[in-house]
């Protein structure tokens, strides 16, 4: 047998366990952050580029891209070379992928700060990221299946299925959920509108879920757990059966996050469906991870990176059980727009992808710095303050979420809402909101800790940047098997065309029935482009992400048509680009506050929102009111509105600026009645112009016939 | 602007159920595929983590225990 000599890169992977550890302090840090904010809105220091709004998408884009995205590097690219005893492919690929994905990080960052967002959720970023997005990710892939291209083992472990599976997924989901249209170098528009818009969101919104924080993360569960446990997987049958029913099931599921919504009902029912089958091959993982320790668990006592690992299985498990349940119509209509469901999302990311990056660096540390770890006491310390920290987390917002449902279906014996103020129901909450922030701040104290212990542990080993190895070359084809040898070399290309292919059917079954939109959205004659001062209105909600805190999309229940008015139909939204139904309602929904409050109510709200609403939780908006509307692209953006089929008329884009004056003008003459003073060409008279606009197309309609 | 060549497309609406067809059948294929396997099989592929670096030579010992 030819026995070759060559080298793991471990420089690599220190790269990425530097980055994850950095982005993951930020990222948590940032989470601390408007975890205050929501309570104490002094927090936002009454600067745009610190309010709630931006900071939210900042803190999920950034635990989830930069600090889970680094660690399922940092453990690919540990785990793949030893899997398939070869160094990586090329290591001009894995520079390039850390680099820059690092680049990305800092992008987001700034530009989420600057409010320069798509405002789609765990997707905010403007295209010229997008476009870095897509080149990085191909070439993390095209460095990983070269690298299986090139090994020296002939089977595919399980782990690798996971990690390809992950790669073709994640790139399909974020190319389709990135079609979009520049009008400026820093803004653009999705090409989908309204319901479509929300079917691409949450189809690619969850299988982010579901092909970025999971099956990564499976990958690593069958590398590390075995290793860390020192004992194979319990049935590899059965992670088999765990990784094709996964795929098949996933993409599938995506429309339960638009339950009771203006969908056509049959997706909905198909997404719920397919969610409660997912139960089964979830916990099929869980029990095999969890079967992987049976005889091992004295060891679970003393090994600070089992216990992370446990925890961290069963909280994928308690997830994967409540997403279904979530998913079920009756538990939904309850639990949706309230806290219940960042408690559910962090079980997920607090408990298995925290708890298990953190078991995951306390054994690849020492490993790679020849080294044991630091202090095991310190280690464990830290597992409890997490556990603890995630505990007094979730559960306060479980608390919330559910009471905060109750309070908005409360209705009297005569009949009418119990809680008609929207404030009231949050002020009960508050103190939720306090404990949550403080359970936050434990868990990013425990990172503070194994920051600490990792350190320590690197400075008393001695780290090798390339580590020697051998092993016997695969055999070429031309042996006894011919047939079968070459179509296991060419198997890991197979495998991710096979994989892509079983994701898109998925997928396709989803959209086309949606892209045949004319026959499933009933079109509704009265609603109308929005004007160009509306257009720019709209652009600003998009830039504060309004969409973070309020949602406009008002359910077909008494209790909500009692509150908000009218439920808002399919047929309302189709000049949306992008749809802006958010979903979590901190505030109100304001699909209908048009009409609802005078402007002059609209700009003191601004202004301060606890003038009109005394204890309010919104920050400040007093900027809007100093800064100039700019309207300088006006017409490209009805340019690339009719483009993507809205009616306006041919040419309209020229008398585009005149109209947005006149209506701005109006709009100040009417403040200028009740007292304030106001230049036209503010941000604020857009904003008042959008908000008065939102929901009234129908009411339009109704005055019409009566 | 994708509707417009998809509802040229005839009978489209049969696609999401040919979809749900093919995939039935792959999977059922599948857990048979995985169910034949015979186990010492198995537990070598299990076992791919654990035959690291140098370790290869020890490893090919305990192979030959099993």
């Amino acid at each position: 047998m030819n026995i070759e000599k060559f080298s793991y890169d471990n420089q690599i992977v220190r790269l990425f366990i530097l980055a994850t550890v950095i982005w993951g302090i930020v990222g948590m840090t940032v989470g601390v952050l408007i975890a205050f904010q929501i309570y104490l809105p002094w927090l936002n220091f009454d600067l745009q580029y610190t309010t709630f709004g931006r900071m939210r998408p900042l803190h999920t884009n950034a635990v989830i891209f930069a600090f889970v995205g680094n660690a399922i590097f940092a453990g690919v690219y540990y785990s793949l070379q030893r899997l398939t005893k070869a160094r990586m492919f090329s290591d001009v690929l894995s520079k390039i992928n850390f680099w820059g994905w690092q680049l990305i990080i800092v992008a987001v960052a700034i530009t989420y700060t600057l409010g320069i967002t798509t405002s789609k959720e765990y997707a905010e970023a403007e295209w010229p990221i997008d476009i870095m997005i897509a080149l990085v990710w191909v070439a993390f892939g095209v460095n990983m299946i070269g690298t299986l291209m090139k090994r020296r083992e002939k089977h595919m472990y399980v782990a690798i299925w996971f990690y390809i599976a992950t790669f073709v997924t994640v790139a399909v989901l974020h190319i389709v959920n990135s079609f979009e249209l520049p009008v400026s170098l820093f803004k653009s528009y999705s090409v989908f509108a309204g319901v479509q818009d929300a079917l691409v969101e949450w189809w690619y919104g969850h299988n982010a879920v579901a092909f970025f924080l999971t099956t990564p993360y499976l990958g690593l569960m069958y590398y590390y757990l075995p290793k860390a446990a020192n004992r194979p997987v319990y049935s590899y049958r059965l992670s088999i059966l765990h990784f094709w029913s996964l795929i098949f099931l996933y993409i599938w599921a995506g429309p339960h996050h638009l339950l009771y919504s203006a969908l056509p009902n049959w997706a909905q029912s198909l997404g719920t469906v397919f969610s409660i089958m997912l139960i089964a091959p979830s916990w099929g993982g869980m029990l095999n991870g969890l079967l992987t320790l049976r005889g091992a668990w004295d060891r679970v006592r003393d090994d600070a990176v089992l216990k992370f690992y446990v925890v961290a299985v069963t909280a994928y498990g308690m997830s994967t059980f409540e997403g279904p349940m979530l998913s079920l119509k009756n538990v939904n209509a309850l639990a949706h727009f309230t806290d219940w469901i960042p408690a559910h999302v962090h079980i997920g990311t607090l408990g298995w992808n925290g708890l298990l990056t953190f078991g995951m660096l306390y054994w690849l540390v020492p490993k790679m710095w020849n080294t044991k770890l630091f202090s095991n006491k310190l280690a464990t310390a830290h597992f409890w303050i997490a556990t603890l920290g995630m505990v007094v987390w979730v559960v306060p917002m479980y608390w919330s979420g559910l009471t905060q449902s109750l309070m908005w279906k409360e209705f009297t014996p005569l009949g009418v809402l119990q809680y008609p103020n929207f404030l009231e129901t949050v002020l009960q909450i508050v103190p939720m909101y306090i404990i949550r922030s403080i359970g936050g701040s434990l868990y990013l104290t425990g990172a503070i800790v194994m920051i600490y212990n990792l350190v320590k542990t690197a400075k008393q080993g001695s780290f090798t940047a390339n580590e020697d190895t051998e092993a016997p070359a695969m055999e070429k084809a031309g042996g006894d098997n011919k047939k079968s040898h070459r179509w296991i070399e060419k198997r890991p290309i197979q495998f991710a065309i096979v994989s892509t292919v079983v994701i898109l059917i998925g997928g396709l079954v989803e959209f086309i029935p949606t892209w045949l939109i004319k026959s499933n959205i009933p079109t509704i004659e009265s609603v109308k482009p929005y004007t160009p001062l509306e257009l720019e209105g709209r652009d600003l909600y998009i830039r504060e992400s309004c969409n973070s805190c309020h949602s406009q999309l008002v359910r077909p229940f008494r209790s909500e048509t009692e509150r908000y008015g009218e439920y808002s139909k399919a047929g309302e939204f189709v000049y949306d680009h992008p749809f802006l139904w958010g979903s979590k309602r901190t505030g109100p929904d304001l699909h209908r506050i048009g009409g609802k409050y005078s402007n002059m109510w609209h700009y003191l709200h601004m202004q301060d929102p606890r003038q009109m609403s005394p204890g309010s939780l919104m920050p400040k908006y007093s900027w809007l009111i100093e800064q100039q509307l700019d309207t300088d692209i006006i017409s490209t953006k009805i340019n690339a509105m009719r483009s993507l089929g809205v009616p306006y008329e041919e040419g309209y884009e020229n008398e585009a600026l005149n109209d947005l004056q006149l209506q701005a003008q109006e709009i100040a003459d009417d403040l200028l009645e009740s007292g304030i003073i106001v230049e036209p060409d503010r941000e604020i008279i857009a904003l008042i112009a959008y908000l008065q606009r939102l929901g009234t197309d129908i009411k339009v309609k109704q005055a019409e016939n009566e | 602007m994708f509707s417009k060549y998809l509802t040229a497309i005839e009978n489209v609406s049969v696609f999401p159920i040919i979809g749900l067809l093919v995939f039935f059948p792959i999977f059922v294929g599948i857990v048979f595929w995985v169910i034949k396997k015979d186990k010492p099989y198995m537990e070598k592929l299990a076992n791919i983590p654990f035959q690291e670096n140098d370790q290869v030579t020890i490893n090919e010992e305990n192979k030959n225990e099993k």
